[in-house]
């Protein structure tokens, strides 16, 4: 041995051709390793597949999923769970869950729902929604002048620019100011300027006929000049353009004398008509010069406190605004039940302090407004500007008295100030708030979860509500509604029934309605519908209902295939085939079967043809199996 | 050290086992990469053929457009690409190139008119020489 070592160790051939040999033989072992590995695999493949053995029994057309009943007790929100459990709703049993009505107080709270100006009111924003909360989102409304008088306008040192020009304030209030002097030299005869003084006609609508008096309070510096007082009218745009010259060099004064002494002229104003309330009534003051003398001077005085109200230069006779009102009537609907009380409120502000105000809710009863008692409230509004009130008035003596047949109502409110500019009446809240007691009611809720995998909301044509329930009273109706995830609320909108069902007494009443529009809003995101049952509410005796049945379920066109998987291996539909004379569909599945499994597979988006088809079901192996419909 | 170096540099006999050596070894090591790529090619090609697998979903005699269209699904595991078609074994254009990925599906469109009640022969035939054929017969 040693010796065929020792050999082998001289003999460096032997060992390279050794090397090749285990190279060349790993190398393949290697492919056919993997080719054999592969051939495994493959096999397995196809012996599986060959294994795989489905068959479709039936192929037939769905119209409606299952009943999806109650998983959860019933909430009673209003009334009493009597006996029985949710368990007894989910069958046709004749073996009911039972409530009762109890005795409640319900108040039904309406808005108004439109309006009507009174008088000039004018309407400046907001809308009649606005009125629903009292959250400070006003409708405002702009009162008008109610009634004139003749006032004094002073002439008032403070100034102003009106299109550029400068010039004083006439005021409704007397001089509240040491005075100013305005003088002109005397050198020239003619009429020399003295002054320009305006007067804004906000919230003036015109300035009727009278006889003014204007007082001069005037001088000159010597006897040599002759000189008297005078005035030009005109009505000047904000802007500064002149949008009416009414008068010119009128109500002209006696002759100044050298002493301080107030002078006066008339002048007979005829009705103008204020075109836009932003204009001005201008007076432009003028010294009439018929004699001169240089280096002397007339004056003008004004804003003179010192001097007594009669002495102060000033324009008397002119009529203006002494009074502003406003007037709104709100309108709204209600409903005819037999209402025991009624509570109306307004929450409202005014722009100015201390203002007359009446609320008034019209009796349909006596067909007017009232004067006093219920349905009329007087007030003096707060002495602060802008505060909101709220105002109330529960009547408890005839509430029906104020709507109408039909259940509509109205409320005139009214503010009156006696002031020279206008003033706004803010509306926040309106509330008619109508309470009905001694009414015996029922209202339940629960949830209803439709599977959204087997019944997508997109293939939901619809979604049947049936309910099988008994009354021990058939004095009124019973209704059905389901929550709307969008409004946030129970509705009914979309139904194709609103009207309840009238049950009949001694036996199981059957009422079924279907929701067809809007079905999404009606569906939350995990099929979840909310159905609230409850009475019409006008029920004077307790009622026992008992509830045999209560369910939800979906109106499709869908497909049903019934299959049965004999193999024994897990089968994986991955698609099915409708096939008619016209069209080749295919629909992308995914269902899993296990070994000997019969199952049923529902599909809401196929819809097999009216003629003859053939429905064929393909595995993820690669298997078919087919269905003739004829 | 000079002598050292011009000794070694004339020793003709110490420099050529170096280089034999030096040899041999590249033509090993290429001759072994040569075997190993061609052992890669080989077996991924058997390997590839041995796991194309299509069926045919569908075959529609489509009357609308006259047209014969056969839904493939490849149940492999490997991706196949079409690339000819046979209707009794006449080569007829379709909607190319077709490829279909592991687990993918679709129309294959073959445009060739048909009469009703004649019985076709269709070979469908992928790039790596695997048939998908079978007898139809046109409603």
């Amino acid at each position: 041995m040693q010796a065929i070592i020792k050999r082998l160790k001289c003999d460096k051939r032997g060992v390279s051709n050794v090397i090749v040999v285990m190279l060349s033989l790993v190398l393949i072992v290697i492919i056919v390793g993997n080719v054999i590995l592969w051939s495994y695999q493959m096999n397995q493949l196809d012996l599986e597949r060959m294994q795989e053995a489905v068959t479709v029994s039936d192929v037939s057309r769905v119209t409606s999923s299952p009943w999806f009943t109650a998983g959860n007790e019933y909430i009673v929100n209003v009334g009493t769970r009597l006996n029985g459990t949710y368990v007894d709703t989910q069958a046709v049993d004749s073996n009911p869950e039972t409530f009762r009505e109890e005795i409640t107080s319900t108040n039904y709270v309406f808005n108004p729902s439109g309006y009507l100006l009174g008088g000039s009111t004018k309407y400046i924003s907001g809308a009649v929604s606005d009125l629903n909360t009292d959250n400070s989102v006003y409708m405002v409304f702009r009162s008008y002048p109610s009634a004139t008088s003749a006032t004094t306008l002073y002439a008032h040192q403070e100034q102003t620019i009106v299109g550029g020009r400068v010039s004083y304030f006439l005021n409704l209030s007397s001089a509240d100011a040491s005075g100013t002097t305005l003088s002109a030299d005397a050198q020239n005869e003619g009429r020399l300027f003295m002054g320009r003084f305006v007067y804004q006609l906000t919230g003036v609508q015109s300035i009727p006929a009278s006889t003014w008096t204007v007082y001069y309070r005037a001088q000159k510096t010597s006897s040599f000049i002759t000189a008297h007082c005078d005035i030009d009218i005109l009505i000047r745009t904000s802007a500064g353009a002149v949008r009416s010259t009414i008068a010119t060099d009128v109500a002209g004064s006696a002759d100044l004398s050298t002493s301080w002494s107030t002078l006066s002229g008339t002048y007979s104003w005829a009705n103008y008509a204020v075109v836009d309330q932003t204009d001005y009534l201008e007076i432009i003051f003028y010294m009439h010069v018929t004699a001169k003398k240089n280096n002397e001077f007339v004056r003008l005085r004004i804003d003179d406190n010192t001097l007594a109200v009669t002495d102060q230069t000033r324009i008397a006779g002119v009529i203006l605004p002494s009074s502003y009102t406003v007037q709104i009537e709100l309108t709204g609907s209600s409903n005819i039940q037999n209402w025991q009380s009624l509570t109306w409120t307004v929450n409202s502000a005014f722009t100015t302090a201390i203002v007359n105000t009446t609320l008034q809710l019209y009796n349909f009863y006596t067909s007017q407004y009232p004067t006093n008692g219920d349905g009329y409230i007087a007030y003096t509004s707060n002495p602060t500007p802008n505060t909101d009130e709220t105002i109330n008035q529960t009547i408890v003596a005839n509430p029906t008295y104020y709507r109408n047949s039909t259940g509509a109502w109205k409320i005139r409110i009214t503010g009156v100030k006696d002031t020279t500019s206008p003033f706004d009446l803010k509306l926040d809240w309106v509330e008619f708030k109508a309470t009905e007691t001694g009414i015996y009611r029922l209202n339940i809720t629960n949830s209803y979860t439709l599977d959204l995998q087997i019944y997508p909301i997109v293939y939901t044509r619809s979604i049947e509500i049936l309910l099988r329930y008994n009354v021990s009273n058939s004095d009124e109706k019973w209704f059905l509604r389901a929550y709307n995830w969008t409004a946030a609320g129970f509705s009914d909108v979309g139904f194709n029934s609103t009207g309840g069902n009238q049950p009949t007494l001694g036996q199981w009443n059957e009422y079924a309605i279907s929701i067809t529009n809007n079905l999404k809003d009606y569906i939350a995101e995990n099929g979840t519908i909310l159905i609230e049952f409850f009475d019409e509410g006008t029920g004077a005796n307790q009622t026992l209902v008992e509830v045999d049945f209560l369910g939800v379920r979906a109106i499709i066109d869908g497909t049903r295939i019934d299959l049965k998987n004999s193999s024994p291996l897990t089968v994986r539909v991955v698609a099915i085939w409708v096939i008619n004379s016209t069209n080749h569909q295919r629909y992308d599945a995914n269902f899993f079967m296990n070994s000997g499994e019969e199952a049923t597979y529902i599909r809401a988006d196929v819809s097999l043809p009216k003629d003859d088809y053939i429905a064929r079901i393909v595995t993820e192996r690669g298997n078919i199996a087919v269905f003739a419909e004829s | 050290m000079k002598a050292k170096i011009r000794r070694f540099l004339c020793n003709k006999r110490a420099i050529t086992p170096v280089l034999s050596n030096l040899l041999l070894t590249i033509v090993a090591v290429a001759a072994m990469s040569i075997a190993t790529t061609a052992t890669y090619v080989v077996t991924t090609n058997l390997r590839e053929n041995m796991s194309e697998r299509v069926i045919v979903e569908d075959l529609w005699f489509n009357n609308s457009t006259r047209t014969v269209d056969v839904y493939l699904r490849n149940v492999g595991k490997v991706a196949i690409r079409v690339s000819s078609v046979y209707i009794n074994h006449t080569k007829q254009s379709f909607n190319a190139p077709f490829h279909l990925e592991i687990d993918d599906h679709d129309w294959l469109n073959i445009s060739r008119d048909w009469n009703s009640g004649d019985l076709y022969y269709i070979d469908i035939v992928t790039t790596r020489g695997t048939h998908i054929a079978s007898y139809y017969k046109a409603p």
